[in-house]
């Protein structure tokens, strides 16, 4: 009697102790769980804001129109040009040989590793679209996320296209006042602004000459 | 039996102290590429000279306008009200909070889009809210406020009420009226003498059949 009464409360003691471990290993379980689930990004800005700075002040990334052509057909320096513009705007016209990337799809696998592939080739990667400030945020992003092969074709497509087809040079340094505008306000002060704006027209009507002898019917 | 709940306890306050750091390791991580991608590519970064003029004349309080140009053309000509802070100092000025402002547009500008879009990109990655980019720059607000030239009479409507619209706009900036020093010019068109046709009438009538 004295015995199972015994043998009982060693089984309760047991069963105490188990059901604590249990809940401990499922406890932890769930943390690890959690801390092997919690998602590194998969692409990540490798440069930071200062750098980036240094890279933009630098100017190193700029590609003029002019030099497209000799770039595309380069032997010893590789140039890879990559339209961000969306599929319909590349269908139409596009440079030569460029790879058709929208900014949207930059970051799909393929092209990730299509970006390492030539980062390792050590070709240059020109990102262009209509204008420099389409192909400025895409160029931003992977050169921060560790692409140093890249640059940006100043005046976009836009200015490479009247280049090419009008003979056209379109002014790509778009950062350059168009007008010195201090000047500007101060003339405003002046007089003769708007007369050496716009002369106006001066319209005299012509003199009807008239005969002093009355005409006669018929 | 005290021996493992010490060792429980232990565990548990172990793991409070992980969690404790577990935010900083989150903020660490940075920005996101592809989601500050996609800010650099929103359409509705583009705030337009219009509208900025039009805020600048009724004096709204919750837009700041940044000049991002280099100094010296900072003290050539700014808009009136801007703030300046180069290219190279954003990352700077967004860390020390000049640019956080909570409840404020900040509205970077540089002479045309370029440089201000890169600027808006570093003060994103420094978590600035509500950052604009003047459509066009100094470039467009000169040619397109300060310059306006007036549209074809064929134009719509609505091109004439914006023309006069960015000719006001001028005018509050320091242009001159167009009628001011147009009164010149109407009075040298008077020298010269206009003879109306209609005024030769004979006094006798001339004679019909």
């Amino acid at each position: 009697m004295l015995a199972a009464l015994k043998k009982h409360k060693a089984m309760k003691e047991l069963m105490k102790t188990t059901r604590i471990s249990v809940s401990v290993i499922g406890y932890l379980a769930i943390l690890l769980i959690g801390f092997l689930s919690i998602q590194k990004p998969d692409n990540n800005l490798k440069l930071d804001t200062t750098q980036m700075i240094e890279l933009l002040e630098a100017l190193e990334y700029e590609v003029y129109p002019e030099d497209v052509d000799a770039f595309i057909y380069s032997e010893d320096q590789k140039y890879a040009f990559v339209d961000v513009r969306n599929k319909y705007e590349f269908e139409v016209d596009h440079i030569e040989n460029a790879i058709n990337i929208p900014s949207i799809e930059i970051f799909a696998k393929e092209n990730i590793s299509m970006f390492e592939q030539m980062q390792n080739d050590s070709i240059i990667v020109v990102f262009y679209g209509n204008d420099q400030v389409e192909a400025n945020g895409p160029w931003m992003v992977m050169t921060q996320m560790g692409f140093t092969n890249t640059k940006v074709l100043l005046g976009g497509f836009y200015a490479y296209f009247k280049l090419v087809y009008d003979y056209e040079e379109v002014n790509y340094f778009v950062e350059e006042p168009v007008m010195e505008f201090a000047t500007v306000i101060e003339n405003s002060a002046s007089e003769d602004f708007y007369n050496e704006i716009a002369a106006p027209e001066t319209i005299v009507p012509v003199e009807r000459v008239k005969n002093d002898i009355e005409e006669g019917g018929c | 039996m005290k021996r493992s709940y010490y060792i429980l306890s232990i565990v548990f306050i172990g793991i409070a102290f992980g969690l404790l750091f577990l935010p900083q390791y989150k903020a660490k991580q940075g920005v996101n590429p592809e989601i500050l991608l996609q800010q650099l590519n929103d359409p509705t970064r583009i705030i337009g000279i219009d509208e900025v003029a039009e805020r600048m004349i009724t004096k709204d309080p919750s837009f700041i306008l940044v000049d991002v140009r280099l100094s010296w053309d900072f003290e050539d000509f700014a808009l009136p009200g801007a703030i300046h802070i180069p290219l190279a100092e954003i990352a700077i000025a967004a860390e020390n909070g000049t640019l956080t402002h909570p409840h404020k547009d900040i509205v970077f500008y540089s002479n045309s889009d370029v440089t201000s879009n890169q600027a808006r990109a570093i003060a994103l990655q420094h978590s600035v809210k509500n950052t604009y980019v003047l459509e066009g720059g100094l470039n467009n607000w000169f040619t397109s406020i300060i310059m306006a030239t007036p549209p074809a009479e064929t134009a719509t409507q609505v091109e004439h009420e914006l023309y006069l619209f960015r000719k006001s706009v001028a005018v509050y900036f320091g242009m001159p009226l167009p009628n001011q020093t147009q009164g010149d010019i109407k009075a040298k068109a008077e020298l010269i003498p206009l003879v109306k046709a209609n005024d030769n009438k004979e006094s006798i009538e001339a004679e019909g059949c």
